[in-house]
């Protein structure tokens, strides 16, 4: 591929979007003096966002999602310090003193955790964006469940939140009487089934829904740590000048607080609830993906486990009989080489014994 | 004073930057198509089932010592992190101090391996592997290394057959599943581990994997991709990432019965403690290790901490036990510059002293 048809590393795409940024910078220095705090007009993320969208397509796809995962990082890393810098404009017409930037500092983390108790509203998506990062466990949690079971992990991700809860609680309160009734008639049997199976999906959400709010504990105490890391950086006359700092001391707060959370006998109950409650509901879903299986005339998993179970120790049984044959030609072979050697050849002494009516023993 | 000092054309000119350096390093991650693992060259000398036993060729000039050195890696994750490229590879290390080295690859278990339990793999296929050696060089007994739960396996097989073992190194290999810091062994307490293999069948590698990532989530699954941006310029330092990445994503299904005995027994029940395990109707004792021992661990691991291997110490039954602390984490013992110079050598070093 030649270098100019390619953009991610053609000069002069490189020198436009050197123009492009720094159009950008220039606005955002005129802006300075305005009302620039609304997160979901940040220009860096609308940039960073413009900028991937318009290169990706030239990417191969082997390498897209690679980046993709590079570019929401950088996306994170630079809302973070836009936020903060953003928070911080006012600091530099203060009047310099120790209670002027704590109470700034604190201003501008009081935001950042009203939004991320906030929920998702059009004005702080843009900064739930950054949040998400505090997000991150959560999400390899759903890729993994996606990849265990037809339902996708994040089925109930985008439902809006109080809906969401809503929903649970009447699901929890109210449904599971409905499904715990006993089922009635021909079809009996079937029906209880499927009851059990909505029945585990609602215990695997309540599960979820625990395991979300730690996660949201952990975001929390992390802007917490955050912030008093800041302070005592300030309080040690040090500074952080640039965004990749800024974002460092932000993974080492998040890292210390999700550490102190994970090590919880309390963390350690809901995991394994998490974990039991997908596999209860998953248990459920084989058995009745088996009962289709059978109606169908197809070998169900419960037959071929079986199956495989039974060879499996045939293998185990024909193995140890290997073993056992191989040790007993051994000791027989053992045994014929530790024979003392006659005196003079077999059928010659076999001769001899004959003639001399040598008992039948003896061979 | 204000800790931040950050002006907005600051932040503009570090994207600009960002982005130039993903733009520049495209390049260098397009010609990093194929990534090559597994560098030195190695001859399958005994298959069974989906198990290879490979053996290692010696370098030109070195001649091998009289007793071959079999490595056990863990199921988890892939063997070739011991031999992962050129300038990284404690198996070349081990050929150039003079082993004869061999290994075996577990390969990728599939559904029709789920009920493969940890005698099979303990006394079936290690064993297996060990008589096929000890044949071929008609010996009685061999030298073992053990990595991780293969070290766990290793103890597992040389307290069973001692009589077949004649030095066992262990590296980064749990013995204390319980130690203090040890966050696998807090969160499976609450895990319903018959539930799950029953219901699994196999463990998949997915689950593996999340679990691991998990241990570290900010870290491993975020800030190490800004990271990356800045070594993507560098061709070589880029596909030593991509290797890297390769082998944390390339993780094989967990046979299910092995998975099962081996969480109950080490991670629920603490058994190398406590007891408990048993192997073909057969308790393991780490007591009837009396042969001489390696223990190498890390002391900087976040997977098994130093302290859950020098539980060893007092549990093996022999009167030739040393300890080698390299200082560094669960997979730097393996491919950091310090680790080349120091690790393999002290093994060959240690074994060339008891041939």
């Amino acid at each position: 591929m030649s270098e100019q048809s390619f953009p991610f590393w053609n000069d002069q795409w490189m020198q436009i979007q050197k123009q492009y940024w720094d159009s950008l910078a220039e606005m955002s220095r005129k802006a300075a003096g305005q009302d620039a705090t609304d997160p979901a007009h940040n220009p860096m993320m609308a940039a960073m966002d413009h900028w991937w969208n318009t290169v990706s397509g030239a990417a191969p796809d082997y390498a897209r999602d690679f980046l993709g995962k590079m570019i929401e990082q950088g996306k994170q890393f630079f809302q973070l310090g836009h936020e903060l810098t953003d928070g911080l404009k006012h600091l530099s017409d203060a009047s310099g003193s120790m209670i002027d930037w704590h109470e700034q500092l604190n201003q501008a983390f009081a935001r950042l955790k009203e939004t991320y108790n906030g929920g998702t509203t059009d004005a702080n998506n843009a900064l739930h964006n950054m949040m998400g990062f505090w997000e991150l466990p959560l999400d390899n949690w759903q890729r993994t469940v996606s990849s265990l079971s037809p339902v996708p992990g994040d089925l109930w991700q985008n439902m809006p939140k109080m809906e969401f809860d809503d929903v649970s609680k009447r699901l929890h309160e109210g449904v599971s009487r409905a499904l715990s009734a006993p089922g009635l008639g021909y079809t009996r049997e079937s029906q209880e089934q499927y009851q059990h199976l909505a029945m585990r999906w609602m215990d695997y959400q309540r599960a979820m829904q625990d395991y979300n709010g730690i996660f949201a504990k952990i975001g929390k105490d992390a802007i917490d740590r955050f912030r008093d890391k800041l302070l005592a950086l300030g309080e040690a006359e040090k500074k952080l000048s640039s965004t990749r700092d800024l974002y460092n001391l932000w993974v080492d707060a998040s890292e210390e607080v999700y550490g102190e959370y994970v090590n919880t006998e309390d963390y350690a109950e809901i995991h394994g609830r998490l974990v039991n409650s997908l596999m209860l509901y998953k248990c459920q879903m084989g058995a009745l993906m088996d009962e289709m299986l059978g109606a169908m005339n197809m070998p169900t998993r419960r037959e071929i486990d079986t199956l495989q179970c039974r060879q499996g120790s045939a293998r185990r049984e024909l193995k140890a009989l290997r073993r056992e044959v191989a040790a007993l030609k051994k000791a027989v072979g053992a045994t014929a080489s530790a024979e003392p050697k006659p005196a003079v050849p077999r059928k010659k002494a076999a001769k001899k014994a004959t003639a001399k009516s040598a008992p039948k023993s003896d061979v | 004073m204000l800790p931040i000092d950050i002006r907005p054309d600051q932040v503009v000119n570090e994207v600009l930057e960002f982005n130039k350096k993903i733009g520049e390093g495209m390049q260098n991650l397009l010609k990093s198509k194929e990534i090559e693992t597994g560098v030195s060259p190695k001859d399958p000398v005994y298959t069974e089932d989906k198990l290879v036993l490979y053996r290692y060729r010696s370098p030109e000039g070195v001649k091998p010592g009289p007793v071959p050195l079999l490595v056990v890696y863990a199921l988890v994750n892939r063997p070739y992190m011991t031999d992962i490229q050129e300038n990284r590879s404690t198996i070349k290390g081990l050929l150039e101090a003079g082993q004869d080295v061999y290994l075996i690859d577990w390969g990728y278990p599939d559904r029709s391996d789920r009920y493969l339990t940890m005698d099979d793999y303990i006394n079936g296929y290690i064993d297996d592997c060990v008589d096929f050696i000890c044949e071929q060089h008609g010996l009685d007994a061999i030298n073992v290394l053990g990595i991780c739960q293969g070290g766990a396996f290793s103890l597992c097989y040389a307290s069973m057959h001692p009589e077949k073992v004649r030095n066992l190194v262990t590296m980064v290999t749990p013995v204390d599943f319980q130690t203090p810091g040890n966050l696998l062994s807090k969160w499976v307490q609450h895990m319903d581990v018959d539930l799950l293999v029953n219901t699994m069948g196999n463990i998949p590698g997915e689950l593996m994997n999340w679990t691991f990532l998990s241990l570290k989530p900010f870290s491993l699954t975020g800030q190490k991709y800004i990271n990356l941006v800045d070594m993507m310029d560098n061709e070589d330092a880029l596909k030593n990432f991509l290797r890297m990445e390769k082998w944390i994503f390339d993780s094989p299904d967990q046979a299910g019965e092995t998975f099962r005995q081996f969480i109950k027994d080490f991670y629920q029940k603490n058994a190398f403690l406590n007891g408990g395990c048993y192997l073909g109707g057969q308790e393991v004792d780490l007591g009837n290790l009396s042969m001489p021992i390696l223990n190498i661990y890390a002391q900087q691991d976040h997977l098994v901490p130093p302290d859950a291997s020098k539980a060893l110490k007092e549990l093996a039954g022999t009167s030739d036990y040393t300890e080698l602390a390299f200082p560094g984490g669960h997979i730097g013992i393996y491919v950091s510059g310090r680790a080349q110079k120091e690790v393999p050598p002290a093994i060959g070093k240690w074994l060339d002293e008891r041939v």
